[in-house]
């Protein structure tokens, strides 16, 4: 190869003709452009490739950014769900730990008291199907299926709960106290059953103290609902309005009773049931009646105030006269429409205080 | 910046090579070696020292531009032709001269004549060396194109016959032949000064 470049090169090249070229060729490129060129190049080294140690650090800084980016995002859905309301997160649990008395663990199985729309459902369905029961069935079957109420839950979780009997007076109207019906309703009027004790069986609570607070709730329940139907207590015994106050302490403990059975209330559940069984069956069908509702006639408002537990006179009177004391005037005007429509010879055994008082109007 | 003595041993690819890597003074010295032969060759094929300029500068970005692809694959003078050689042609498409480089690959055409009409238009040319030059580049550019770029490419760039063949794409005897024909007319034109 090298021989033929030779060849080529004595050939081709002519000393005289490069000799000549060489002389000639004396042109250079300006000094400008030179000084252009180089400062391009030096600016080109300048703005090269950064080190591999910068670009390291910045992949080592990219390499984070996913996880900074899911660290931002928990942290807003934390933020988000602790300004959440917690009764939309379905814990409504915190409602009713509010106003009862019954402990945490009972309460949490009956959540649907806050609803009041399916409560009424509820309480219609459910005394639509005790009524039928009580009609086809011995009461003592059916004492055995009704479920515990939040009433008697209390005792179930005290095992060594010792029995209310000296509380308990002479109880001489036992057989209706002792009724399911009763039993149900036992929150509704606790402080009746409380000072008169008619009601042994429907409090078997072995702390009472610690049924005020849900009994007070009760109360103030009912005379919300009571006082918009017996606001005006008219002479005439308003037994209207005393239905809508029992429907009211009926809805409350239907929705309790709705709840599934504890099996910590397994104890009291029976015990519930023996007193039930031991119950006159007759007692348990108008009361069951009476839970039916409100859409009844004021026929059957009669009846279902007649069939309310009487108290004696003396404890009737006094209960009246203390919750006036309290400033309970509805509620007060509720034992008076329930005394007058319990006793015919009302005029006679009321107190001249009692027989003219009216509640205020509000 | 390198010693001189390293300097002037080191080859053209690593001096590239150096620069690519960010060292600016060994692309002062590749600079240097190349620009005079590089100028010449540019403008050589131009008719004006400005746009030989021009091109000259454009060549040289596009080098600064490619260090960091550049690989030593063959010589850095026949890399840096290429360039040369691919902006010109450029160029002359710009310019519409692309025409006169398609009739510069005919080789039929006698430059003589038009070698002779240019020692006709300065007949006092012969009484000094300017004007021996003067007359060169005349007869040089009134050569074909193909001619021409050959004959730049091997006096001027020193290429050798192969790389100007794979530069301009034809091939080795077709180069020879050109280079021939080109010392050929320009001896005809230098033998009227001795």
């Amino acid at each position: 190869m090298t021989t033929p470049k030779n060849d080529d090169k004595s050939t081709l090249v002519d000393p005289r003709i490069a000799a000549a070229w060489r002389a000639a060729s004396n042109d250079e490129p300006p000094a400008s452009v030179d000084a252009a060129i180089l400062a391009a190049a030096r600016r080109e080294v300048a703005a090269g490739p950064e080190p591999i140690d910068t670009r390291e650090a910045r992949a080592n800084r990219r390499r984070w950014w996913p996880v900074a980016a899911a660290a931002t995002i928990a942290a807003v859905v934390v933020g988000v769900l602790q300004l959440t309301p917690t009764g939309k997160l379905g814990a409504p649990e915190t409602d009713t730990a509010v106003t009862s008395d019954v402990p945490h663990a009972v309460e949490r199985r009956a959540p649907e008291d806050t609803s009041s729309s399916a409560l009424s459902a509820k309480v219609e369905q459910h005394a639509r199907g005790r009524d039928a029961a009580v009609r086809t069935e011995p009461a003592s079957k059916e004492a055995q299926r009704t479920p515990a109420s939040s009433v008697t839950l209390p005792a179930a979780q005290y095992p060594v709960a010792p029995a209310p009997s000296a509380q308990r007076p002479s109880a001489p109207a036992a057989p209706s106290a002792a009724s399911p019906a009763s039993t149900l309703a036992a929150p509704a009027e606790p402080k009746q059953q409380r000072v008169a004790a008619p009601a042994p069986a429907s409090s078997p609570d072995p702390f009472p103290g610690t049924q005020k607070p849900a009994a007070d709730a009760a109360d103030a329940a009912a005379a919300a609902s009571g006082q918009i139907a017996s606001s005006p207590p008219s002479p005439p015994p308003p037994a209207r309005s005393e239905a809508a106050a029992n429907v009211a302490r009926e809805r409350d403990s239907l929705a309790r009773a709705d709840a599934p059975p504890a099996t910590l209330a397994a104890p009291a559940q029976s015990r519930t049931a023996e007193r039930v069984s031991a119950a006159p069956a007759p007692q348990s069908a108008p009361l069951a009646k009476l839970a039916a509702g409100s859409s009844a006639d004021g026929g059957a408002d009669e009846a279902r105030a007649k069939t309310r537990t009487p108290l004696p006179v003396p404890e009737w009177i006094a209960l009246i006269r203390r919750l006036r004391a309290e400033g309970k005037e509805a509620e007060a005007a509720k034992e008076i429409a329930a005394f007058r429509a319990a006793h015919a010879d009302h005029e006679k055994l009321l107190p001249p205080d009692l027989r003219d008082w009216r509640p205020p109007e509000k | 910046m390198p010693a001189p003595a390293i300097v002037a041993e080191t080859r053209d690819e690593d001096l590239m090579l150096a620069y690519a890597a960010g060292d600016a003074a060994a692309f002062d010295v590749l600079y240097a070696r190349h620009k005079g032969s590089l100028y010449r060759y540019v403008l050589r094929q131009c008719a004006h020292a400005g746009v030989a300029e021009e091109l000259f500068q454009d060549v040289w970005m596009n080098v600064l531009r490619a260090r960091a692809s550049y690989v030593p694959s063959a010589r850095f003078a026949t890399w840096l032709y290429r360039i040369a050689h691919n902006r010109l042609i450029d160029h002359w498409r710009a310019t519409g001269q692309v025409e006169l480089v398609s009739a510069g690959a005919d080789d039929d055409t006698d430059p003589l004549d038009a070698i002779a009409a240019a020692r006709e238009v300065e007949p006092d040319a012969q009484a000094s060396a300017r004007e021996r030059s003067t007359r060169l580049y005349s007869a040089c550019a009134a050569l074909p194109a193909m001619q021409r770029e050959a004959f730049l490419l091997h006096q001027e760039g020193g290429l050798e016959l192969a790389e100007i063949a794979e530069l301009t794409g034809a091939g080795v005897e077709t180069v020879k032949s050109r280079v021939r024909y080109a010392v050929a007319k320009l001896r005809l034109e230098l033998e009227d000064l001795e």
